[in-house]
């Protein structure tokens, strides 16, 4: 038996999933205010599929199977990818979509959770700063629904990296090492990195100059206009600032840095980059960005923006705040019989649940004891019957009666 | 209040004269003492104490804001954390070493003995040299000399030990010293008393 234990202190318990499923409802609302409509994947995906596109999921981090003809398929790594297929290859789809799903992913050790839900948006069609901001928006209105008091949105742009390191002379190791250092903020190493490369006195500052290239939008955005390389990159810095200036009209600047030292791990990003931090949680809590190039890989170019909430990590976020809304797990009504009451009391049941109230029913004669709290009880006992509602004791002869009664007490409540 | 990681042992005495230049003073601190938590006179930083490869990993799931740790042990951890200042203390050296002439081999696999498997294994890997790990936790200069490993891969500072024991660098790798490492999202959501540490620090430093 020992085997089945093992992973057991993975599932939710009930209370905790009803926590996180009133969170889902609560994101899935936001969703749907933004003009988002659900959309699903199939939790099979081809391997291919994967394989193929250029700067995805790892084939090492992906969760392989055999069907019966002997493909390979995934468990779905990724839920951005299958949907921008659907949109490639369909005609006349819905261009605002949303999602919650299950993400798989092979995990590195033991303790690690392969399995992660996911909820996130997409928006096809669009590409403009407007559309980038409201992205960022909807984010933070998101991550504010959830009662977080501090939370800061750090926003990149996957151009800037890709078009400084166009100017230096690298192998693929080499920039992969480049890129990690940027990634740790690790200045300390990257200037005898460079040394060994021999560029050029201006290029060596400006990637110097990136790490560092954080916080305080304005700042950030001045600092970066000092070391523009190439027109590309001025491009970017321009585009940067003007989504600035939209999130300013949505007055969250306040939960906004810049980060252009931000680099995601996910190759097929193009444009804006961010990802969602909150206050005492040590993990990001949503990412995401723009991918203008990805549907051409399906065969048809089209613009896309999106993002993902990482459903576990917010729930444990939320946790760690107290942030957690109150579950009610009580019922209305707890209905006692014995058995010259049963012909009554079963069919009053059925009445009241059909009106929407929840229900139990316990025949008294048997000893079953559920714990399940009620506001009030009913009782058809002794050939008697009536209700029972802070010490007050209120007999009814009719099923009618008893739900007059009831939507009285109810209201006093 | 920032929790900041120190590691025990070969460079906590220095980490500490360090931050009492920077102005980061703790009563009845020492590093000798069995207590692992210390505050302050400020009431800004709680230090904690814990095993030196272990500081990475705290810092990383956000257990500590920050740490202070040497490379060496961030390497071998591979953690996901920002990595902000050298602190130039107990700098030393990663190498390859062994009997003087050891060499790979081409029929056999390297057996490489080391505390830090993940460091030889990337080193060797970029190489294309094939070989075989075994994690020791102490006294690795043995493994060679009873035939436990071909070579070990540990970190040198004046390199008596290894010529006590017969042993030679073979090949020098990565630089090692003492760094200021930070968790990503305190430097986000912290970031006002976070940066204020790390300025201290490096007002410390000149």
């Amino acid at each position: 038996m020992q085997s089945y234990l093992s992973g057991i202190e993975d599932n939710l318990s009930p209370t905790d999933y009803q926590l996180k499923n009133s969170l889902i409802t609560t994101i899935k609302k936001r969703f749907h205010t933004y003009g988002y409509q659900k959309t699903s994947t199939r939790a099979f995906q081809g391997y291919d599929m994967y394989a193929s596109v250029i700067g995805t999921v790892h084939k090492h981090n992906m969760i392989k199977t055999i069907d019966p003809s002997g493909d390979v398929m995934v468990l779905r790594p990724d839920v951005t990818i299958p949907i921008t297929r659907k949109m490639a290859v369909k005609e006349g789809m819905y261009h605002r979509l949303c999602y919650v799903e299950d993400i798989f992913r092979q995990p590195n050790d033991s303790s690690q959770n392969g399995e992660f839900t996911q909820a996130g948006v997409e928006c096809f069609g669009e590409n403009t700063a407007e559309n980038d901001a409201e992205m960022v928006a909807l984010a933070v209105h998101i991550l504010q629904d959830l009662k977080f008091e501090q939370f800061k949105i750090e926003i990149g742009h996957a151009g800037f990296f890709k078009e400084l390191i166009d100017e230096l002379p690298l192998s693929p190791q080499e920039s992969e090492k480049l890129q990690e250092l940027i990634q740790s903020k690790n200045l300390t190493d990257i200037e005898p990195f460079l040394e060994d490369l021999y560029v050029e006195d201006h290029v060596v500052k400006a990637v110097k100059a990136i790490p560092m290239l954080y916080g305080n939008p304005q700042y950030v955005i001045e600092t970066a206009e000092s070391i523009i390389l190439n027109e590309k990159m001025r491009e970017t810095i321009e585009s940067l600032k003007h989504v600035y200036d939209v999130l300013k009209a949505y007055e969250i600047e306040n939960a906004i840095v810049l980060d252009l030292g931000l680099i995601n791990h996910m190759d097929y990003y193009s444009g804006i980059i961010f990802q969602g931090y909150v206050s005492g949680y040590s993990k990001p809590v949503l990412m995401g960005g723009r991918y203008n190039n990805l549907a051409e890989q399906f065969g048809r170019s089209m613009p896309a923006i999106g993002f993902g909430c990482i459903v576990d990590d917010l729930f444990h976020a939320q946790k760690a705040a107290g942030k957690l809304p109150e579950i009610d797990q009580s019922v209305d009504v707890t209905i006692h019989y014995d058995r010259t009451g049963i012909n009554d009391a079963l069919p009053a049941a059925n009445r009241l649940r059909e009106s929407g109230y929840r229900v139990m029913t316990q025949d008294t004669e048997t000893n079953s004891k559920t714990c399940i709290p009620s506001l009030l009880t009913v009782h058809f006992e002794n050939e008697q019957s009536f209700i029972r509602h802070r010490q007050k004791q209120l007999n009814f002869q009719s099923a009618d009666e008893l739900k007059t009664l009831l939507q009285q007490e109810m209201r006093d409540n | 209040m920032i929790t900041l990681a120190l590691a025990k042992g070969r460079t906590a005495d220095d980490s500490i004269k360090l931050l009492e230049q920077a102005g980061i003073h703790f009563d009845h601190l020492n590093s000798k003492s069995r207590k692992l938590v210390f505050y302050d006179t400020a009431g800004m930083v709680k230090l904690i104490f814990v095993k030196a490869l272990d500081v990475p990993t705290y810092v990383e799931n956000g257990a500590a804001d920050m740490g202070i740790v040497g490379k060496d042990n961030i390497m071998e951890s591979q953690a996901d954390i920002y990595e902000i200042l050298d602190l130039k203390l107990g700098r030393c050296k990663f190498a390859v070493a062994g009997f003087n002439g050891t060499h790979p081999s081409n029929n056999n696999v390297l057996t490489v003995a080391s505390k830090y498997p993940a460091v030889a294994e990337k080193h060797f890997h970029k190489k294309k040299i094939p070989i075989n790990t075994i994690k020791l936790n102490g006294s690795v200069e043995l493994a060679p000399l009873i035939g436990l490993a071909d070579v070990i891969v540990d970190i040198v500072e004046t390199g008596n030990t290894l010529r006590e024991n017969g042993l030679t660098i073979l090949e020098e790798m990565d630089s090692v010293s003492t760094r200021l490492i930070v968790n990503k999202a305190s430097f986000t959501t912290k970031s006002e008393s976070v940066h204020k540490m790390i300025h201290t620090l490096q007002t410390g430093l000149e």
